[in-house]
């Protein structure tokens, strides 16, 4: 059916369209001003992503990295980091109404979608080992940079002698069917565990320990590092007990602990795993030794737990190695009290950065991210490549040159992805709050020394 | 030949003998509907750009009709919203007591044929012409294909669905596989534009469906209360896994794999079920309830060192047949996953009407009875739970080379019972529905509950009710899970499609339980 | 309900169909009578059998056997300390078990159904009392003086078992009352929706982490050491509650006309009907009964480890099924006394072999006793064939 006045209609319809374009929902176009050079005629869609258990059992957890990078990619925005083009920020839910909190399927599922989108650079994530494992042979066939704002597990960078550990059994390996394109900018267990056997047997004194683990991936990791690291400096591990996150009281293995003639604990694992209840059962049993944690216990979720028995001052005496105390660091105080600005709407606790460990670390990565794209796109002219792997894999390239200061100080990385930003820090409950006591560093030779 | 024709495509006076059986009829017709719906404004609930499926055939509406394209869109229009109401139309119709002639069915067929090719000359015209803006204000070559081919798609289900009507409730396992098959065949190619994350979604889908068959053999065909069915789907993961990964440095190829998986697991299918062979209703449930919980255990215990432990095994292979490379199109490993499910699907139909499925049966309804009948009850026992673990290995050979790495927390208590779930809401005993309860539990748990909160959001913006945005649904998932269990149960404990024993099983225990009323027992 | 646990047609049997069919037992025997059916069995059938009739008529002593040994296994690793600890450890756990494992058998000798979701009433019922506690500032009360504990233990055990027991009833009413004559698979699936609608109501109430009760304060200090193992006042207090809740109930059912009427019910339904017993009732009553005893294990558990979780329930209450189970569904002693055997090998168990294997163990046990004797300990075997 041709209609008589197609001409004119034609050129109604293209004025039409010129019209609308401008208010169009098309997001491939943006205002482009001719003339303009560098980063400032940029034009086209950039994407970063955010991969972190939202729901579930680690609803505590996994929004802080999230909201953290969120307020990193507003930030760059006002400061129109990537000139002309636009840069959009998706988040992903890695966690799925079955497993109640994080679901490795779910996360491989999330690294595919957002791999298929050819305008996604790179994603912030993920926040659990496991999930890691899924995650990584999927971004790395798809030359996509994943940088993880908590993964300590070692294995998933380098091999180290546990991985071919029977329960641990990481090929590291097999996880990169493709380029590395896997960074984290948080120290792996190895750092830390080396760290938590000289806390336990040179700054604690104890010789005889028993060790709890959570059966999880990063507790198990964790507590087989720290036997070994703990053996090597000449102490003696009296028993081990590996128990599921649903223990509701280890009074039987405590008891055990006793009888063996423990001088003190440690516990591989969360909080939300026990970390807490082992102290409060502690307490119960009358067993006065001190307990050490990883970082999965230094929260205030474990104060709560350890206070909740008969001894509600429990949990002083508690120690756990964590992450620098980045609320020392004058960069990160600037960060967190931006956090608490823009996100002071939200419900307690997430409108207060300081109540979860990792929040800085998601700043940091997104930051990191960020700035690896700005500088992809200026080596190329101020352009994207017209190839999304092209891109994909300058970003990556960018990233390995990192040099970036923020709020967790200065990051690097080596070869494997991993950062050169080690140390942690011992920590101490002191009238019911975690108080930093001195932070280590190890070096590649195993010493420990105190840092700062 | 042409009175053969006619006698196809004519349809039974509606409302006719039993209403019984028309159950597949209605879900087609729900589903061309669907399919109209969905293709119509698809990027409305995948939003543009989003998983790349570009503009709809609504957005073309924005402006006044310029175009021959516009203009057959309005046509296309006035079909689709024809055919869309129609299902409900003929609801509302059949319960004032005047349904619909045959007369209304022709019409809708040709209605839906004529659809089919004006979405087809549409299609043409916007793909193959592109040269002037036929669509007001949407440039050419960004409409969705995905859009446009659902469209079709949606034409031509209603169309078979009301003109063959008689063949479709006469035939009804039949018709759903013919309506559905070429849909799940050409999935990969419709939505080109999105590939890997809807075949991951689609390939999860056939995963539970396996699953969920498997288990309706236990459940369904031999009545056997099964409450640990992840157990057999741990064993067929795990044994897959540890002949295509570095553990034990094995790479075998998945369709060695697949017969592999499913043999181990049927082994451990009729060891476990060897202690249950005594009990009943449910004792046999928890005995499963506990053989759920050990396996699980096991694993994460690293038992004879074949485990790995709570990471589970990792860097599991994924498949390559040749030129066929499943890691760098996942179409092959989605194809692949559809033919064994359709395989499995027809040798569960075939063996439901074998002589195991009549023991089955026979074997549900009163076990003393069969075994006086000369049944060997515990053959036929066994065999049902290795039938049934059979297909969960298979499942579990699947599962591993999608995900690469199997841990023990896949297997969890919460994983048989979305099984369950999805085999009590399809229909117990009843292979169409519990494809369907795959179908809607799979869409609601994987898509739905997840979105809900922003489409909440979306929502509370769009009609300015702000107290939407803040209700955090995901933390409700278990409150609704569990009273959409319990009213099932209340409601229709056949499920949505009862297999046609239970239904009679049903209308006879309303009976005796109106008898049992009069007598005050229950 | 205590003379006998295995009652006509409510023990291991019950196939499916609708009201009419008729219940019959197969109990003791392993597959059809005649030679050509033994099928899987067959050669071996003679010798398999009598092991079988062996272990399973002597299940008891073997259990009663492994436990003495691993107890003697304890005394062997760490002395008479360890062993002692872990005796209390294995009674102070077993008493809640055993409290909650009498509602799962009352449940279930009297409607047949496995209450999936009492383990969540027993949770839920922990909520009530850490409510009702900080409403009426119980916590104060309690740790100010031994007459206030008394006073809010009086105050928090009634109102907490009250709440609990109607929420049981209105659990029994809603979900379960219409399907009491349908296939065994719907108040299964019932029982487990019931279970997630209770335990999604309490994750959003209460959060996904641990909650403190602040209960944990009421009682402690130490009674008395016998060497080195020292009891403390909370042990006895849960062990001793435990004990005459249970002896309580016992006299209960033995004496009241509700106990008779629950007792003829579980029996035969409709010979009790004939009686003019009224069924809904009764059948309310034993929901009511139970959830309040699963309330007082909750207060109980609160006062001894101070913290509840929203998913700590179903767990438990599938250990606690485990231990009604051992001691023969349906029989109230014979759930006590399971409980407190579940609590020793959960225990042992986990301090010989590493508490990763606590779980499985309990599991193992429950399939082993589901083999070779379904009626439980405490059960009778009660052959139907003529």
């Amino acid at each position: 059916m041709v209609k008589p006045t197609k001409g004119v209609l034609s050129i109604a319809s293209i004025a039409a369209l010129g019209v609308l374009a401008a208010c169009g929902t098309s997001s491939t176009t943006t205002s482009s001003s001719a003339g303009a050079t560098g980063i400032a005629a940029c034009h086209g869609t950039i994407t970063v992503a955010t991969d972190m258990p939202l729901t579930g059992g680690d609803a505590t957890d996994g929004p802080f990295p999230a909201y953290a990078a969120q307020l990193a990619v507003t930030q760059a925005n006002a400061n129109k980091l990537m000139g002309g083009c636009t840069l959009k920020y998706v988040s992903k839910d890695d966690s799925t109404v079955l497993k109640n909190g994080h679901d490795p399927a779910q996360g491989a599922a999330n690294i595919t979608a957002l791999a298929g989108d050819p305008t996604v650079m790179g994603v912030v994530g993920p926040f659990n080992s496991s999930v890691a494992l899924s995650e990584i042979p999927v971004a790395s066939r798809n030359h996509l940079a994943l940088i993880s704002p908590a993964n300590t597990n070692p294995c998933l960078t380098a091999v180290v002698a546990v991985c071919s550990d029977p329960t641990i059994e990481i090929n590291t390996a097999s996880l990169y069917p493709g380029p590395h394109t896997y960074f984290r900018v948080i120290a792996s267990d190895v750092q830390q565990s080396e760290i938590d056997a000289y806390v336990a047997f040179s700054v604690l004194k104890a010789t005889k320990i028993y060790v709890f683990d959570d059966q999880e991936a990063y507790g198990r990791g964790l507590a087989l590092l720290f036997i070994k690291y703990y053996t090597a400096d000449g102490g003696t591990v009296v028993g081990k007990a590996s128990l599921p996150g649903s223990t509701t009281t280890f009074s039987t293995q405590l008891s055990n602990a006793q009888s063996d003639g423990a001088k003190a604990i440690f516990f591989g694992g969360t909080t939300g795993n026990g970390c807490g209840l082992v102290r409060r059962d502690m307490g119960s049993a009358g067993l006065n030794i001190p307990l050490l944690g990883g970082d999965g216990c230094e929260d205030q979720l474990f104060i709560t737990n350890a206070n909740s028995g008969a001894k509600t001052s429990e949990a002083n005496g508690s120690y756990a190695t964590s992450a620098p105390d980045v609320t020392k660091l004058a960069s990160s105080a600037t960060f967190f009290q931006q956090y608490a600005a823009a996100y002071s709407s939200l419900p307690a606790p997430y409108n207060d950065g300081t109540k979860e460990p990792y929040t800085a670390y998601g700043y940091d990565a997104m930051n990191i991210l960020l700035q690896a794209i700005h500088n992809a796109l200026v080596a190329n002219g101020g352009q994207p490549p017209s190839s999304s792997q092209t891109f994909r894999d300058a970003v990556v390239a960018q990233i390995r040159l990192t040099s970036y200061d923020g709020a967790l100080g200065h990051t690097t990385f080596d070869a494997n992805g991993d950062t050169t930003n080690t140390g942690f820090t011992l920590y101490e409950v002191t009238n019911g709050a975690w108080v930093g006591v001195n932070t280590y560093a190890v070096d590649t030779s195993g010493h420990v020394s105190v840092k700062s | 030949m042409r009175k053969r024709f006619a006698a196809f495509v004519s349809t039974v006076p509606p409302g006719g003998p039993a209403s019984a059986g028309t159950g597949v009829f209605w879900i087609l017709a729900a589903t061309a509907s669907g399919f109209l719906i969905i293709g119509w404004l698809l990027p409305w609930f995948v939003g543009p750009y989003d998983a790349g499926v570009g503009f709809s055939a609504q957005d073309a509406l924005i402006s006044p009709p310029t175009g021959v394209g516009t203009f057959l869109i309005y046509i296309l229009a006035v079909a689709m919203v024809v055919l869309l109401l129609s299902p409900l139309a003929e609801v509302v119709m059949r319960l004032r007591g005047r349904p619909f002639g045959p007369r209304a069915d022709r019409i809708r067929l040709y209605l839906g044929l004529a659809g089919v090719v004006l979405t087809g000359v549409v299609w043409l015209l916007y793909r193959v012409i592109q040269e002037e803006p036929l669509f007001g204000s949407v440039v050419p070559g960004e409409i969705s294909d995905s859009a446009i081919w659902l469209t079709m798609y949606g034409f031509a289900l209603a169309a078979l669905v009301y003109g063959a009507r008689k063949w479709v409730v006469a035939r009804q396992t039949l018709a759903f596989g013919t309506a559905l098959l070429p849909f799940g065949i050409f999935l990969p190619l419709m939505f080109h534009q999105a590939p890997d994350f809807l075949l991951w979604a689609a390939g999860s889908l056939a995963i539970y469906m396996l699953l969920a068959l498997g288990l309706n053999v236990v459940v369904g065909f031999a009545g056997l209360l099964d409450l640990g069915y992840a157990a057999f789907f741990a064993i067929g993961a795990y044994a897959c896994a540890s002949f295509a990964s570095p553990i034990h440095n094995i790479h075998w190829p998945l369709w060695i794999l697949i017969f592999i998986g499913a043999a181990i697991a049927s082994l451990f299918g009729a060891i476990l079920g060897a202690p249950t062979l005594r009990l009943r209703g449910d004792y046999l449930a928890i005995v499963t309830l506990g053989f759920g919980e050990i396996i699980p255990d096991l694993a994460t215990n690293n038992v004879f060192n074949l485990t790995g432990g709570p990471n589970g095994i990792s860097g599991i292979d994924q498949p390559h047949w040749g030129f066929m490379d499943f890691s760098e199109s996942p179409r092959w490993y989605y194809w692949s996953l559809l033919l064994v499910s359709i395989a499995v699907i027809i040798l569960l139909r075939n063996i439901e009407q074998a002589r195991v499925g009549r023991a089955w049966v026979a074997l549900r309804e009163d076990e003393v009875a069969a075994a006086a009948t000369g049944i060997n009850t515990t053959t036929t026992k066994l065999l049902a739970f290795a039938i049934g673990a059979s297909v969960s290995g298979l499942a579990g050979a699947f599962y591993g080379s999608l995900v690469t790495v199997v841990t023990p927390d896949d297997f969890s208590f919460s994983v048989s019972i979305a099984v369950l779930s999805i085999v009590v809401l399809g229909g117990i005993g009843n292979i169409v529905g519990v494809i369907l309860g795959a179908v809607i539990l799979t869409f609601v748990i994987f898509w739905v509950l997840p979105n809900m909160d922003s489409w909440s959001t979306t929502l509370s913006s769009t009609v300015h009710i702000p107290a939407l945005a803040n209700i955090n649904f995901s933390s409700y998932t278990y409150i609704i899970y569990g009273i959409a269990l319990i009213l099932m149960m209340l409601l229709r404990p056949g499920g949505l499609l009862p297999s046609r024993a239970r239904r009679i099983e049903l209308e006879s225990a309303e009976e005796s339980e109106s008898l049992a009323a009069v007598q005050g027992i229950a | 309900m205590s003379e006998q646990s295995g009652i006509p047609g409510a023990g291991p049997g019950g196939t499916g169909g609708g009201a009419g069919t008729v219940t019959l037992v197969d109990q003791g025997n392993l597959g059809p009578r005649t030679a050509e059916g033994r099928g899987v069995f067959g050669a071996a059938g003679p010798p398999l059998r009598f092991l079988y009739g062996l272990v399973s008529k002597n299940f008891g002593a073997l259990l009663l056997l492994l436990i003495v040994a691993s107890i003697f296994g304890t005394f062997v690793q760490g002395g008479a300390t360890l062993m002692g600890n872990q005796i209390k450890n294995a009674l102070v756990l077993g008493a809640i078990y055993a409290l909650v494992a009498i509602g799962y058998t009352m449940v279930y000798g009297i409607i047949e159904l496995i209450n999936f979701a009492h383990g969540d009433v027993f949770t839920v019922s922990g909520f009530y009392a850490v409510f009702i506690a900080n409403t009426l500032h119980l916590n104060q009360l309690a740790t100010s003086s031994g007459g206030g504990l008394l006073l809010a233990l009086v105050i928090v055990f009634p109102l907490s078992m009250l709440a609990a027991g109607l929420t049981g009833m209105a659990i029994e009413f809603v979900a379960y009352r219409r399907l009491r004559d349908a296939p065994r698979l719907a108040p299964l699936i019932t029982a487990i929706g019931v279970s997630f609608l209770i335990e999604g109501v309490m994750l959003v109430r209460e959060g996904p982490d641990y909650v403190t009760t602040g209960q944990a304060s009421w009682i402690n200090g130490t009674a008395f050491t016998i060497g080195k193992v020292s009891i403390g006042y909370t042990d006895i207090f849960v062990v001793g509650t435990a004990l005459f809740l249970m002896f309580a109930l016992g006299a209960f059912v033995q004496r009241t006309r509700l106990g008779k009427a629950m007792r003829s019910t579980a029996q035969d339904r409709t010979a009790a009907l004939l009686c003019g017993i009224n069924i809904n009732r009764t059948i309310s009553a034993t929901f009511f009964i139970g959830s309040a005893l699963a309330a007082a294990a909750a207060v109980i558990y609160s006062i001894n480890y101070g913290d509840l979780k929203w998913n700590i329930g179903f767990r438990l209450g599938i250990i606690a099924f485990t231990a009604a189970v051992l001691g023969g569904i349906g029989n109230i002693v014979g759930a006590g006394v399971g409980g407190f055997l579940i609590g020793l090998i959960y225990v042992f168990g986990g301090s010989l072999l590493g508490g990763e294997w606590s779980e499985a163990l309990i599991f193992a046990i429950l399939v082993l006793i589901l083999t070779f004797r379904p009626v439980g300990l405490f059960g009778v075997e009660v052959s139907t064939r003529a």
